[in-house]
């Protein structure tokens, strides 16, 4: 409120004392010089004006004093025809303004309006003043021949009223005359005083005008004022608004100069994402908030690009990755706006941190193409798993076709080898079968986990029982090299399962005539059980490949037994469901390696 | 009337009896090839008519097979009849890109097998 009041009062002050000061200068230079100046130039007119008369009055005397010298006129007829004409000559205002004579003793020899001093001395003659009028007028000639004189005489030929009076004097010297005349300071006094009544007239219009414009300008200013204070009141209510939305802004906004490369202002949002006071980003170089893995010329040619785009009033929205004062790595998605300013380049820029989002969509785009790679493998897959259905079938289906057609014809050894392919084929069909119903109920989750302690040996002797025959179709040993009773804690179906495939696998691969060795290793809680065979091996670069899913591929044994490798795949899910693990070795032969838990230490799966 | 020459190359051995078996009472001379690393070598050596390749082999396979068949100068004018029991849409048209001349889907009904080969050779004489 004071604030207003103050301005208010500075206003005033800055309108009405110009105001006051030229009406008072005007009125001061007005008296002080303009009416003295007047009086001065009225006065020195009159002067001008009598020593012009004088001198005429004077050649008029000089003319006579001519025609004496020619002897046309006597002296004494010359002056008494000149001081009749000199005594009847008028002029200035009313015609009252005269001429006088006297000589140099000096003796009135004629004054118009006072007769009673014609013939007189007027050595002693004085004005109210003590002056001594007629000596003073003598001096003045003796010296200069002529001169001005200012005394008080008497108002024409009323001796009580004495005036003052300004006179001029000059030297008649071949007669020996002083010849006069003057005028009354009265006169003059009252042409000033009509000039000056003028002037004030004028000078009263004037004022009045100029005050009038000037209330006029006071008026205006007022309105003015009134019309700033109102838009000065919205812009501060709108400057209020603006800090609100600022300060509120779900984004770290920073108002960041060019020419001075800083920050001029930050919200609290901008102080929370740079993890600093507003002081501190004020006061440091915005630079080093901003990385990038462009080479430093280039990202700043970048960034100055950008800055021309905001510049030209487009609005640059670009991503960044902001370093904060806590070393914390930030993505930031950032718009750019100028800001009108005058002096400086100004560019708002809001920052939202994209971080969270950036690594979600990275997540979503990782998810999409192990979807995608998961899916194409899963193609893949499938249409493997058709082939090595389809094979067999297509080979029994036309064997059996063919038998049909011609088995008249065929010899006994024929019919047998078609019998043999059609068993081989439906046989590995139904393997294939086994194994894929096995997996199909292991990736649904429907296939049980019930793990116990069971005796290894008794399990695995089973199984090798099982492939008696088909490795004996290959003269293939089998040899279990477990001296001991060795306890293993499995799911005896998944065991069964991993300790079928792998020794499956072995005889598949190793020639005929060749040996497949089970050898089993206790370290603490833990076996190690070994598949080993002196078959044809692995190259190496399809070591890593042999349980990937993605990877498989239809295989055939050294006695073309065929296989799509579904089999490994099971063993690596039932071996990890255990929580162990399978891996290969191959130098001359195949070692197919797998670790399984003694005792319970692990969770149910 | 020269006997026509073709090669089958299949890594299954009963794939390899049943053709042998579909054209022994034919007018043709059946070489089969079970191994695919060696199949090239023996299409050079016995330069057939025809060739029935499968495509699921191992080590080398029928895609890459008749690629090396077809970028060879001397060996791409032999008609490929692809044999496989692999036939989505996706492989009939790489291989038929690859320039196959004909595909036969696994199982396969035996006449139609038979057609196809004779169809096959009795353009290969009409071009003689």
């Amino acid at each position: 409120m004071s604030k207003t009041k103050y301005k208010w009062n500075i206003i005033h002050i800055s309108l009405i004392i110009p105001i006051v000061l030229t009406v008072s200068l005007f009125v001061l230079s007005f008296f002080f010089f303009v009416i003295p100046t007047c009086k001065k130039i009225k006065i020195d007119g009159k002067k001008e004006m009598i020593s012009e008369l004088t001198y005429s009055v004077w050649s008029m005397l000089n003319k006579y004093e001519n025609d004496v010298r020619k002897g046309l006129i006597s002296l004494t007829e010359a002056q008494n025809e000149a001081i009749l004409k000199i005594k009847y000559l008028r002029y200035g205002k009313d015609q009252k303004d005269y001429f006088w004579i006297n000589d140099e003793s000096p003796k009135m020899i004629m004054h118009p309006y006072n007769s009673l001093l014609d013939g007189k001395p007027l050595d002693k003659l004085k004005d109210p003043n003590g002056k001594n009028i007629f000596l003073e007028s003598l001096n003045i000639v003796k010296t200069k021949g002529e001169g001005f004189i200012d005394y008080y005489w008497q108002w024409k030929d009323d001796s009580i009223r004495i005036v003052p009076k300004l006179s001029f004097v000059k030297e008649f010297k071949p007669w020996g005359w002083i010849i006069g005349t003057g005028v009354y300071i009265n006169d003059v006094n009252d042409e000033i005083h009509g000039i000056q009544r003028k002037l004030i007239k004028i000078s009263l219009v004037i004022i009045t005008t100029v005050i009038l414009l000037l209330i006029s300008i006071l008026l205006n200013s007022l309105r003015v004022e009134k019309k700033k204070k109102v838009i000065e009141k919205e812009l501060d209510e709108t400057r209020k608004n603006y800090k609100i939305l600022i300060d509120n802004a779900p984004d770290a906004i920073v108002v960041y100069d060019i020419d001075l490369n800083r920050f001029v202002d930050v919200n609290p949002m901008a102080e929370k994402l740079f993890g600093s006071s507003n002081t501190d980003l004020l006061n440091t170089d915005p630079r080093c908030f901003f990385s990038s893995s462009l080479p430093e010329n280039q990202f700043a040619e970048e960034i100055k690009a950008l800055f021309k785009k905001a510049i030209k009033g487009e609005h640059p929205v670009f991503d960044m990755i902001v370093q904060n004062f806590s070393e914390r790595k930030l993505c930031c998605e950032i718009r750019l706006v100028r800001l009108p300013n005058k002096n400086h380049r100004l560019i708002r820029a809001s920052f939202n941190d994209i971080t969270l989002r950036k690594q979600a969509e990275e997540t979503i785009k990782a998810n999409e193409a192990l979807l995608k790679s998961l899916n194409e493998d899963k193609d893949h897959f499938f249409s493997i798993l058709a082939h090595d259905l389809r094979s067999p079938f297509s080979a029994i289906i036309s064997l059996t076709e063919l038998l049909k057609k011609n088995v008249r014809d065929y010899d006994i050894r024929q019919i047998e080898n078609f019998i043999h392919h059609i068993n081989v084929s439906a046989r590995s069909t139904f393997n294939l079968l086994e194994d894929l119903l096995m997996w199909a109920r292991s990736q649904s989750g429907k296939l049980s986990f019930k793990p116990q302690l069971l005796n290894f040996t008794e399990v695995c002797q089973d199984i090798v029982s099982d492939m008696k025959v088909s490795a004996e179709t290959k003269n293939i040993t089998i040899n279990i090299l477990v001296t001991e009773k060795i306890d293993v804690y499995a799911d005896i179906d998944m065991l069964k399962t991993i300790l079928r495939n792998l020794i499956s696998n072995a005889i598949k691969f190793t020639n005929n005539g060749g040996h497949v060795d089970v050898f089993v290793r206790q370290l603490n809680s833990r076996i190690t059980i070994s598949i080993s065979d002196n078959g044809i091996g692995i190259p190496q670069q399809s070591l890593n490949k042999l349980f990937d899913i993605t990877q498989k591929h239809t295989t055939t044994g050294t006695a073309n037994e065929t296989g799509t490798g579904l089999g490994l795949l099971l063993c690596k899910e039932f071996v990890e469901k255990h929580g162990g693990e399978i891996w290969v070795e191959s130098k001359n032969g195949s070692d197919f390696k797998f670790t399984l838990p003694t005792i319970s230490n692990y969770d149910s799966h | 009337m020269l006997k026509k020459t073709i090669l089958i190359i299949d890594d299954s051995e009963t794939s390899l009896l049943l053709f042998k078996s579909l054209f022994e009472k034919e007018e043709v001379i059946i070489q089969s090839e079970i191994n695919s690393r060696t199949a090239g070598q023996r299409i050079r050596d016995i330069r057939p008519d025809l060739i029935v390749l499968d495509l699921m082999m191992p080590e080398i396979d029928g895609f890459q097979l008749l690629e090396i068949i077809k970028e060879d100068t001397e060996l791409k004018a032999i008609p490929v009849i692809i044999l496989s029991a692999l036939h989505d849409s996706k492989t009939i048209n790489k291989t038929i890109h690859l320039g196959a001349t004909d595909f036969i889907k696994k199982p396969f009904n035996v006449n139609e097998v038979i057609n196809t080969i004779h169809n096959q050779l009795k353009q290969l004489e009409n071009k003689t």
